[in-house]
């Protein structure tokens, strides 16, 4: 069966050709499109009226009719020869500018990079021991590169051979590759496990910021990987209004814990290297103790907060969070507090304590608008620790946890010596990898 | 796509030539491999790129009447034009893209020759615009007597109910509107 069909967009470039790819990947790149004013708040569409009726009664042209394969060429292997302005010039390309951005770069992230000779490449190549030839998917498969292409990324990104097992388990989550529409998508990668330490990752001090080779060449791989293999296009297929702070986030996490590590406690060794990774609406608050409520009445309150300050904090997110601890502040809640004794204790103290009326959950955007989470909840076993059928029918002042388990709630020590706890939001539990599997 | 000028480029070069970046990264010049592009000498600056992907396909877009408001894409930057200095290392580069996983299409339906007496669905796909999409059917039928419109918020795409509707519909408009 096959009805005619026309789009109502935006008339704007770079949606037109956002529109135009996700048809493309739909498996209909030809379907025409009515480009209508750019303005959210147009109440009346009549005047285009007779564009939409032509669109589904001019007839078609033989290109459009006609079924097909969209299968551009493999880029080559080597790109080209010259000085390293010419090669940067050549990565940079034009540097075009869409309707709402730019401009951008073509194959950077827009700083400089290290030219991927053969050479660099080969002993990046060597961080692995897997073949070169081995292919990865990226963008759930719409897109592939080989290992080698990965690690040509990591040459310029300006990471060392040891950091190649990360690189290529960010390569597996699909890497940076932002979002076409309204979140700031900024991805989020904690590296748990000894790795961390063996290639000198930063997990004390300052580790959200510069300073650390291996920290801030990860972070720059994430971006080019997402640019070259995830096909992230700014302006055309990343349009996120603002963006995040960081793009691609990552730390190693401080072993110096009284809780379980990440690894174990998302079920693998302690001695197995894991990088646990949030894809989307991910932005880490930065730790500044001026930020003192009401609630708070000593130094102490401030900088290591409470349980029941955090519930309050947490309240703010709707999906899911990072807790985040340094070291100190970690062992002196497992001392101090009854719910902070283990990670799962106090995961289930948060999840119990973060809720909300029962009548504001059921009147929610995604509730009302998306029928599928109301479906999802309705499909759990009752009487478990995540939102089930128990939640669903409640009266209106009843309090309901605000997040689907406790495992939506991810504890991460990290950072230097001293008192500190952070949060950020999540859109939901992360997804583990194996590093070692890259070794 | 976007492709090298010369132009971008020198102003590029030009920016870049006094990074001490620069001089961090450089290591002797290579061997020219047997199978390499052209090795283009610093002065003055040319590059040879190898054949990059195709231009992306042009999109049928149906001319708006009227237009809607005209909003220019900002202009990239005016380049400078100074010539890369002489005696650089020369670099043959690898290329950090990936391939594409061939997508297979299918052409479009055949169009309706009238839309008199056929029935045309609406569909609000994400929610959000209902002003504008509430009102298009009314609209279409008032300006094309004899054709009949309706509108679906299809909400889950999954749903049987709303394919129901769109099985229903001889043509189709799809409310992008996100």
């Amino acid at each position: 069966m096959s009805i005619p069909c026309t789009l109502e967009s935006f008339n704007l470039p770079d949606l037109i050709t956002l529109a135009m790819i996700s048809a493309r990947n739909s498996g209909c790149p030809n379907i025409r499109q009515v480009a209508c004013p750019a303005d959210t708040f147009l109440t009346d569409l009549s005047p285009w009226i007779p564009d939409f009726i032509d669109a589904l009664t001019r007839p078609l042209t033989a290109e459009e009719a006609a079924d097909g394969t969209y299968a551009p060429p493999v880029p080559p292997r080597i790109a080209m020869t010259g000085t390293y302005d010419e090669m940067m010039a050549y990565f940079e390309g034009d540097l075009v500018a869409q309707y709402s951005g730019g401009p951008y770069a073509w194959m950077t992230d827009g700083g400089p990079v290290v030219p991927p000779t053969e050479e660099r490449v080969a002993r990046m190549l060597t961080g692995t021991s897997h073949s070169p030839d081995e292919v990865i998917e990226f963008s759930k498969g719409k897109y592939t590169a080989t290992i080698e292409r990965i690690a040509v990324n990591a040459v310029m990104a300006g990471c060392k051979p040891e950091y190649m097992p990360v690189v290529l388990s960010i390569a597996e989550t699909g890497a940076c590759v932002g979002y076409g529409g309204d979140m700031a998508k900024g991805h989020m990668y904690v590296v748990s496990g000894p790795i961390g330490k063996e290639i000198g990752m930063n997990q004390g001090f300052a580790l959200l910021t510069s300073g650390n080779p291996a920290n801030v060449s990860l972070k720059r791989v994430c971006s080019l990987m997402g640019i070259n293999l995830g096909k992230c296009e700014f302006g055309i297929n990343m349009l996120e209004r603002t963006g995040p702070h960081s793009w691609g986030t990552i730390f190693a996490e401080n072993p110096n814990t009284p809780w379980d590590t990440l690894n174990v406690n998302f079920g693998y060794d302690a001695d197995e290297s894991v990088l646990v990774y949030w894809s989307s609406d991910v932005l880490l608050v930065p730790f500044k103790n001026i930020y003192i409520s009401e609630s708070m009445r000593t130094l102490e309150d401030v900088q290591c907060s409470s349980p029941e300050a955090l519930v309050e904090t947490l309240k703010l997110t709707s999906q899911g969070a990072i807790a985040l601890f340094c070291p100190d502040t970690a062992f002196h809640w497992a001392s101090k507090y009854d719910c902070a004794k283990t990670m799962q204790t106090l995961k289930d103290y948060l999840w119990d304590n973060v809720t909300q009326r029962a009548d504001d959950w059921y009147s929610s955007y995604l509730m009302v608008t998306h029928p599928e989470f109301m479906r999802k909840y309705e499909a759990k076993e009752r009487g478990t620790r995540q939102l089930n059928p128990d939640h669903l029918n409640l009266p209106d002042d009843a309090q309901v946890p605000k997040l689907d388990s406790p495992d939506s709630i991810v504890i991460v020590v990290a950072g230097g010596t001293g008192d500190c706890q952070t949060w950020g939001p999540t859109f939901g539990p992360p997804n583990t990898y194996s590093i070692d599997k890259w070794r | 796509m976007k492709k090298l000028t010369l132009l971008g480029f020198i102003c590029l070069a030009v920016m870049l030539a006094a990074m001490p970046f620069m001089a961090a990264c450089a290591e002797p010049a290579p061997p020219a491999p047997p199978a390499a592009p052209t090795v283009i000498t610093p002065t003055p600056a040319v590059v040879t790129p190898s054949p990059g992907l195709p231009p992306t396909p042009t999109v049928p877009v149906v001319p708006t009447t009227p237009a809607g408001p005209a909003k220019p894409v900002t202009p990239a930057p005016a380049p400078v034009v100074i010539a890369a200095p002489a005696g650089e290392p020369v670099y043959t580069v690898m290329d950090p893209r990936g391939a594409v996983v061939p997508i297979p299409y299918i052409g479009l339906a055949p169009r309706l020759d009238t839309v008199v007496g056929k029935k045309i669905g609406v569909v609000n796909m994400m929610g959000g615009n209902e002003a504008v999409m509430d009102s298009l059917p009314a609209d279409i039928m008032a300006a094309y007597p004899g054709c009949t419109a309706e509108l679906l918020y299809m909400k889950d795409s999954k749903s049987s109910e709303a394919w129901e509707f769109v099985e229903s519909c001889d043509a189709i408009i799809l409310g992008h509107n996100y």
